[in-house]
């Protein structure tokens, strides 16, 4: 499979804090991969990091073979990175429509074109009868699926999604699982930070491991459960 | 199918607003009532100038009174030195005040919320000093006065009216355009906007340069008509508030907002002015203070409100 995102030796300090460190990692086309580690183990700064919302002290960036380490986040964007935010940022007092079709105004030649691709964002999610709805107004497990239509209507090649289950009850797990597994059917490769195992382990191809800003293991998520040292730093030396 | 009928009425209204605006000096008012609504047409200007910033784009000016003071300084300097026409000397005015913003756009535009308000702040502040002490080509606090043969109130009463119709315009373009769309989504949320490949920095700029380009031809205008101005009269901080007051009172975010929030607040400081002038600007701030209380989304709120029960 040909390698979609590619980071190399990236750091980045926040005063004397190493919140990622020596991160190297490869993403392939069509791929989901889950990145997963204990709290404040670096994961959402080097999904910021990816996005252009900070700058890495050093070490570089690649997508698609294009070195995209300085560009700024609506750059990144416009070149087919979209992410969506662990805390629901929507555009609170705009309608669910208006919301996805100023994301996608963007890519898009006009408002009228941006329109149809929100009303199609919305009808492949299933909200099409939330459009008229003022997003603010939404109940949360609904404004995480407006958190990935945004993002979706940038018709990103890669999608990062920041914790897209926090905060969901079961049967909106069960819905969401459905909702990655046809956004990876429509050829976008997903990047994802999650905590909860269930989750995580059934959809993700490959999960990633960050441990005090560094990789500690990549693997299959078969693997991944029964390593030591991912054991360890989750639950400690006496259970590894 | 709704929105082109909501649309057409909008458009009604407007047409019916401007065409008794035009029939006004038909009927021959006294030169008082034709000063007020002169202020409150220039007032109009101001609030949406501020608005089209803080309303659409939701970032919040305490600034403008520099952008403002540029225009009055440029039209009337390049009348004294050069004996440019006032009128022409207004679009340099806005033109400048637009470059001002540009570069104060590109310092400040990291700062966000409260941040970039207060810097907005300083920079005015900045402006008028600079204003109140280069006596020799600003004549500090003495001001400048203009003696300019004026047409007639009449013709003064037009050509701000048709600044007037020219700003509602562009607003209008705006609103309904790309950048519309934009504002309101960094209104909303910046850091989201980055995120759907808004460039927000690029955006404010544009946003503070527009809003400032009338801004200063309101500024053009007040000196020209006014004939003396100084730097207390135009660039301190109560010029900033009233262009915020005239938006919110009426309703931020809304073309019609402004429209309505001069139509109220300029009668009422004349008429209190005129009723006592010892509590004018008590009395004054009262009814901010009560509209911000009861009515927190303008006047436009209340019909909003009043349309959902």
């Amino acid at each position: 499979m040909d390698i979609l995102l590619e980071t190399r030796n990236l750091n980045k300090r926040f005063g004397g804090i190493k919140a990622v460190s020596k991160m190297d990692l490869i993403l392939r086309q069509g791929e989901i991969l889950g990145l997963i580690g204990p709290n404040g183990a670096g994961k959402t700064t080097f999904f910021n990091l990816i996005s252009g919302f900070l700058r890495p002290d050093s070490g570089s960036i690649y997508f698609q073979g294009e070195e995209i380490t300085r560009m700024k986040a609506h750059e990144i964007c416009r070149k087919g990175i979209a992410r969506t935010f662990q805390l629901v940022k929507p555009f609170g007092k705009m309608t669910v429509l208006k919301n996805i079709q100023v994301s996608a105004l963007s890519k898009s030649q006009s408002l009228k074109q941006a329109e149809s691709i929100a009303l199609e964002t919305l009808d492949f999610l299933n909200l099409l009868q939330f459009k008229e709805k003022i997003a603010g107004e939404m109940p949360v497990g609904y404004l995480k699926l407006l958190e990935v239509a945004k993002a979706l209507a940038t018709q990103p090649k890669l999608l990062l999604l920041d914790e897209p289950i926090a905060g969901l009850n079961p049967s909106e797990v069960t819905r969401f699982v459905e909702v990655v597994r046809k956004i990876q059917n429509r050829g976008v490769t997903i990047f994802l930070v999650e905590h909860v195992m269930r989750f995580i382990m059934p959809i993700c191809d490959r999960l990633v491991v960050m441990h005090y800003g560094e990789k500690i293991a990549e693997g299959p998520p078969a693997q991944i459960s029964k390593d030591p040292t991912v054991i360890q730093a989750y639950l400690g030396v006496s259970y590894a | 199918m709704e929105l082109m009928e909501k649309r057409n009425f909008n458009l009604i209204y407007s047409l019916i607003g401007l065409a008794i605006l035009i029939a006004i000096p038909i009927f021959e008012p006294s030169k008082y009532v034709m000063h007020i609504l002169i202020l409150v047409l220039l007032n109009v200007v101001l609030g949406q100038s501020w608005n089209l910033l803080g309303g659409f784009g939701g970032q919040i000016s305490f600034g403008h009174a520099a952008m403002y003071g540029i225009g009055a300084y440029t039209s009337t300097l390049l009348y004294l030195k050069v004996g440019l026409s006032p009128w022409i000397g207004m679009v340099l005015g806005g033109l400048l005040a637009s470059l001002y913003a540009t570069i104060l756009g590109y310092i400040t535009f990291r700062l966000r919320g409260p941040y970039f308000a207060l810097s907005t702040l300083a920079s005015a502040e900045v402006i008028r000093l600079v204003a109140q002490n280069w006596d020799t080509f600003t004549g500090g606090d003495d001001g400048l006065s203009i003696h300019f043969e004026i047409a007639s109130r009449v013709v003064e009463y037009y050509i701000i009216l048709g600044v007037v119709v020219g700003t509602i315009l562009v607003m209008y373009a705006i609103s309904v355009s790309r950048m519309g769309y934009y504002l309101s989504a960094m209104r909303e949320d910046e850091d989201a906007s980055r995120a759907i490949g808004i460039d927000v920095t690029k955006l404010k700029v544009l946003t503070l340069a527009i809003s400032a380009f009338f801004a200063g031809i309101g500024g053009s205008f007040f000196a020209s008509y006014q004939l003396y101005f100084n730097p207390h009269v135009v660039m301190t901080v109560h010029t900033s508030m009233q262009m915020i007051f005239v938006s919110i009172v009426g309703g931020m975010g809304t073309i019609v907002g402004p429209v309505i929030g001069a139509l109220l607040l300029v009668p009422i400081a004349e008429i209190f002015r005129v009723i006592s002038p010892a509590a004018n600007l008590l009395i004054y701030g009262l009814v901010i203070v009560v509209v911000m209380r009861f009515m927190p989304e303008g006047i436009i709120g209340l019909r909003k409100k009043f349309l959902r029960k």
